[in-house]
C-alpha cells in the first residue's frame, strides 16, 4: 500500500516531532499504531500499542484497533477477544 | 443519560475547535492537527419526551480527519454513535462535498443515526464559497440539518450541539430510559 496516498504527507513528520517533545504521548503512540497498521506492519503496530496499554489502558479506541489488527492478520479468534474488550469505550 | 456524538469530516475543517469552544468557550487561531482520539464530556439540558427537562452527558468524540484512519478506525469511532457532527468548511467547498463518504463509512458502522451538518467558519465571509442556497440544496437532498458556525466567534456552536443531541434524545430514551421514582 502507498502510504503517500493513504496518508497526509506531514502526518509521521509530525508524530516523530511530538514523540521527541514526549516518548510518553498517547495519542502518539495510538497515531503511530494506525499508521504502522495502514503499512502493513503489523508487529511494530502491536509493539506501539503494547506500550500505550501500559500508560493508558482505557485509551479509547485502543482494544479495538488491536482487534482490526489481529483481523488483518488473520487471526479471527483473539481479534473477536480485544473486540469485546473494546465494548466499554464504544461508548 | 449518555449520548455519544461522534465528529466527523476532512481535516482542518474545526471539529476540534468547535469542541474546544463548546465544552470551555475557548478559541486558538493555531492549527494543531489531531492525533489520536479525544473523547471530551459535556452535561447539558434537553427536553425529554414529555416535555420535561432532562439532563444528559454528551460524550463527544473527536478523530483524525484523515480518511485512511477513518477506513481503518470506523468500527472502533462509530461504534454506539448516537449523533454525528458532520463538519465542513464554508471555505473550501470540497469538505461540503465529502461529508457523503463520511457519512457513508459511519452508516456502515453505527447504522441511521441523526446527523447534524456544521458548516463552520462562517466569519470568514470574503472566502466563502458555498453559499446558504447550495449548503440548503445539498443537505436537504439528504434529510439533514444544517447549521451555520464559527468556532472563532462561538456563533450557532453550543446550539449545534445541544440541538444534535436533542435529535439523538428519543432513541437514546427508547434503550436507556432513566429509573422512575418508584424503582429506585
Amino acid at each position: 500500500m502507498n502510504e503517500s496516498i493513504v496518508f497526509r504527507p506531514d502526518t509521521e513528520r509530525v508524530l516523530d516531532e511530538r514523540f521527541r517533545a514526549n516518548g510518553r504521548d498517547p495519542d502518539v503512540m495510538f497515531t503511530y499504531a494506525a499508521l504502522r497498521t495502514i503499512q502493513g506492519k503489523f508487529d511494530e503496530a502491536l509493539d506501539w500499542l503494547r506500550q500505550l496499554e501500559e500508560i493508558e489502558p482505557r485509551y479509547p479506541g485502543m482494544w479495538r484497533l488491536k482487534a482490526k489488527i489481529y483481523e488483518l492478520k488473520g487471526d479471527a479468534e483473539t481479534a473477536a477477544f480485544y473486540w469485546k474488550m473494546g465494548c466499554d469505550d464504544s461508548r | 443519560m449518555k449520548i455519544k456524538l461522534c465528529l466527523a469530516g476532512e481535516p482542518a475543517v474545526g471539529k476540534s475547535s468547535l469542541i474546544k469552544r463548546f465544552v470551555l468557550d475557548m478559541y486558538d487561531d493555531r492549527y494543531i492537527a489531531t492525533l489520536g482520539t479525544k473523547v471530551t464530556k459535556k452535561t447539558v439540558a434537553l427536553v425529554d419526551l414529555e416535555g420535561g427537562e432532562v439532563k444528559a452527558d454528551l460524550i463527544v468524540w473527536d478523530v483524525m480527519g484523515t480518511r485512511s484512519i477513518r477506513d481503518l478506525l470506523k468500527e472502533a469511532y462509530y461504534h454506539g454513535a448516537n449523533g454525528v457532527m458532520a463538519v465542513c468548511d464554508l471555505t473550501r467547498k470540497e469538505t461540503l462535498l465529502e461529508l457523503d463518504s463520511w457519512s457513508k463509512a459511519i452508516e456502515s458502522v453505527a447504522g441511521t443515526v441523526p446527523t447534524q451538518v456544521v458548516a463552520n467558519k462562517v466569519d470568514l465571509k470574503e472566502s466563502r464559497q458555498v453559499s446558504d442556497e447550495e449548503l440548503d440544496k445539498f443537505c436537504s437532498a439528504r434529510g439533514w440539518k444544517y447549521v451555520t458556525t464559527s468556532a472563532k466567534t462561538g456563533e450557532n456552536v453550543e446550539q449545534a450541539f445541544r440541538d444534535l443531541g436533542q435529535s439523538a434524545l428519543p432513541k437514546v430514551l427508547g434503550v436507556q430510559r432513566p429509573p422512575t421514582i418508584a424503582n429506585q
